[in-house]
């Protein structure tokens, strides 16, 4: 009698989808420096730019000032928000954690409305991340202790009720922050939904080392929020810091928000869907999710950023409306399906 | 019953003083006695600002007002929840989406037709939110949380819209927040005829009711007919908030905190509660498009701002007091 003894058969390596989007985030690079352009930019002129930089050709000179920069603020924003909603969401262990659910996002665009209008001089002397940092940290905050997330037993949706209820109360008074400096309803918009239309490099010097040391630090806390996955009890059992994690961990967010607001606005709902979507490819460990967040954030924001540009062609469309309708959609599934959390 | 008579002739006081304070301030101040001589025998220089300008916004901010309250009673009623309201649940916003369609899709819409077209939409969303939740409808905090992703949905859309298709300043204003900014007498036939109609029947529904809070079993052996008494008083809110909406659009709030401000002050019985939270809904507008016109003259802002204002802190009080988790 001989027993068969079938071969193992050859399966990828876990990080196959890293290999995959990546790639991808290079196509979506491409199609978002190209696409959509009054002077009818190809692949090709793409790649004149790289081989021979002619500065007098117009075409050159708007892919590598107006394109550029543009492509790659959105690159660094995906990537910030879509982290700091995947760190929330493991911190909180509740599955519609987000900064613009939680209110975070609405938080740092508060201030930074109040700075950018120049209602209250003395914030808009400080540095514009300093400025959403402060709001965001103080949003973070709120939700933290109305949400009753520092007593043990965490009930998820009440978190969510407290995150929104703070979200339009920072929603109105920016819109009134607004109207008040502007006297121009339409103008909210642009405010409220988030765009970089406008990204410049100094925009883009300005997220780069934020985003850098934030998602560093998402990188260093995977390990814990591994652990944390099991429960708080067991964590500590394990010997992980409980505490030290939470208060990274919040750090972590409030300056990925900080980075990803000071330079788009509050692009609504890019934390929230993300996370998911990369959970549902590469499994829960979040060695894996905090790089495959990053890439899969700034591919979708780089194509709803084309998408918006392509909308009201030759007008340009913010962002954040396309972000927000689809996150919406999202946040309805995922409030329905919701049912097994809820004692 | 004297607790119910003091609190209606408390609140009575409140809102004719925020009445007169409405009529008289403004980048036209009118001193009291002005106000009182162009009310009973006319004055050559306020009769126009008086008459043509700030007593209609007033009227209609009370009647809304009013409306919005008496809506958030009733779903609450209903849904036993306390944290249900025409807004929270996504109605009101269903009704701006439906309003800002038509008018994009149909320019020369008759205004007449904006109330229908607001309550087709209001009925709509509530239809689907129940749908959506019908397997969760015992769980009050899940009903509040698909209401609000519904809520959220619609907001998006509404703003989609409004950026590709940019209307005038007014309306969008209007939609995205709610506000009684510029409306005259022409839109109060779009309000009154509903109130006129729904108060009595609400006042009908209030025993119903009262029996349905002590649970179904005991309703349904007292002699209620359940589902039909929460479907009418559910259309009966719908339309309410509908009808609210199609004038000042989406003010958010008022529906949620004046019904249990109302509780507070007069207790669990809805015969008492609907003039008491009648009034508290009409106080609650009219003050807050007074601040939002006072505030930083002279501009103006949505009131729906200031309804937020005051709701949104309220709202976080009653979520960290609600105990039923």
């Amino acid at each position: 009698m001989t027993i068969a003894l079938s071969a193992p058969r050859w399966r990828p390596p876990v990080w196959w989808p890293l290999c995959v989007m990546l790639p991808g985030l290079a196509l979506a690079f491409a199609l978002s420096l190209s696409s959509f352009s009054l002077f009818g930019l190809g692949w090709m002129d793409m790649w004149r730019v790289l081989i021979d930089y002619d500065p007098t050709s117009i075409k050159h000179q708007v892919l590598v000032s107006l394109r550029l920069p543009r492509a790659l603020v959105a690159i660094f924003v995906g990537a910030s928000l879509a982290v700091a909603g995947l760190v929330m969401q493991g911190m909180t262990r509740n599955e519609l954690a987000s900064p613009s659910v939680f209110g975070v996002s609405a938080g740092a665009t508060l201030t930074f409305a109040l700075s950018a209008t120049g209602l209250w001089p003395g914030l808009s002397a400080l540095p514009i991340v300093l400025v959403t940092f402060c709001g965001a940290g103080i949003a973070g905050a709120l939700v933290f202790i109305l949400g009753g997330l520092h007593r043990a037993p965490i009930n998820p949706v009440r978190v969510v009720l407290a995150g929104v209820a703070l979200n339009f109360l920072f929603l109105s008074l920016t819109r009134a922050i607004v109207i008040l400096a502007d006297e121009n309803a339409y103008g909210v918009f642009h405010w409220l939904t988030g765009s970089i239309g406008n990204a410049t490099f100094a925009d883009v010097r300005l997220v780069i080392p934020w985003t850098l040391l934030g998602l560093i630090a998402a990188f260093w806390l995977s390990h814990p929020l591994n652990l944390l996955r099991l429960g708080e009890e067991r964590m500590q059992n394990l010997g992980g810091g409980l505490g030290r994690v939470r208060w990274l961990g919040s750090l972590t967010v409030i300056l990925l928000v900080a980075a990803g607001v000071s330079v788009a606005g509050p692009v609504g709902f890019v934390g929230l869907m993300v996370p998911h979507i990369c959970r549902f490819i590469v499994g829960q460990d979040y060695r894996l999710l905090v790089p495959m967040c990053s890439l899969t954030g700034a591919v979708l924001m780089l194509l709803a950023d084309t998408l918006a540009r392509g909308l009201r062609f030759p007008d340009d469309s913010p962002v954040g409306i396309l972000t927000t309708l689809l996150g919406a959609g999202f946040f309805l599934v995922l409030a329905r399906r919701n049912r097994a959390n809820v004692a | 019953m004297t607790r119910l008579l003091c609190s209606a002739a408390g609140l009575l006081a409140t809102l004719l003083l925020f009445a007169a304070w409405h009529l008289g301030a403004g980048a036209v101040s009118i001193a009291l006695p002005d106000l009182w001589q162009t009310l009973i025998r006319g004055h050559p220089d306020y009769d126009f600002i008086f008459w043509d300008y700030r007593l209609p916004r007033l009227v209609i901010a009370s009647l809304a007002g009013a409306g919005l309250a008496l809506s958030g009673l009733l779903v609450q009623g209903v849904v036993r929840n306390p944290l249900a309201s025409p807004d929270i649940l996504g109605v009101t916003g269903g009704a701006s989406l439906a309003v800002v369609v038509t008018t994009l899709a149909w320019t020369g819409a008759p205004v007449t037709l904006v109330p229908f077209v607001a309550l087709a939409g209001g009925l709509a969303s509530a239809g689907l939110l129940l749908w959506l939740a019908r397997s969760q409808l015992h769980q009050p905090t899940s009903l509040a949380l698909i209401g609000i992703a519904l809520a959220a949905l619609f907001a998006a859309a509404i703003d989609f819209l409004l950026t590709i298709n940019p209307l005038e300043i007014n309306s969008s204003l209007i939609w995205l927040t709610g506000s009684v900014w510029g409306r005259n007498w022409s839109h109060l036939p779009l309000l009154l005829p509903w109130l006129a109609v729904l108060l009595p029947a609400a006042v009908y529904l209030a025993y119903q009711l009262d029996l349905l809070s002590l649970g179904d079993d005991t309703a349904i052996s007292l002699g209620t007919r359940v589902g039909r008494v929460r479907i009418a008083a559910l259309l009966t809110a719908v339309v309410l908030a509908s009808a609210a909406v199609s004038v000042c659009g989406a003010i958010s709030f008022v529906g949620l905190v004046a019904p249990h401000m109302a509780r507070f002050l007069v207790g669990g019985r809805h015969v008492r509660l609907i003039p008491v939270c009648l009034l508290l809904g009409a106080i609650m507008l009219v003050s807050a498009d007074l601040f939002a016109r006072i505030l930083m003259p002279p501009i103006e802002l949505p009131a729906g701002i200031v309804t937020a204002f005051i709701g949104a802190p309220y709202f976080i009080f009653l979520i960290t007091r609600y105990r039923h988790w």
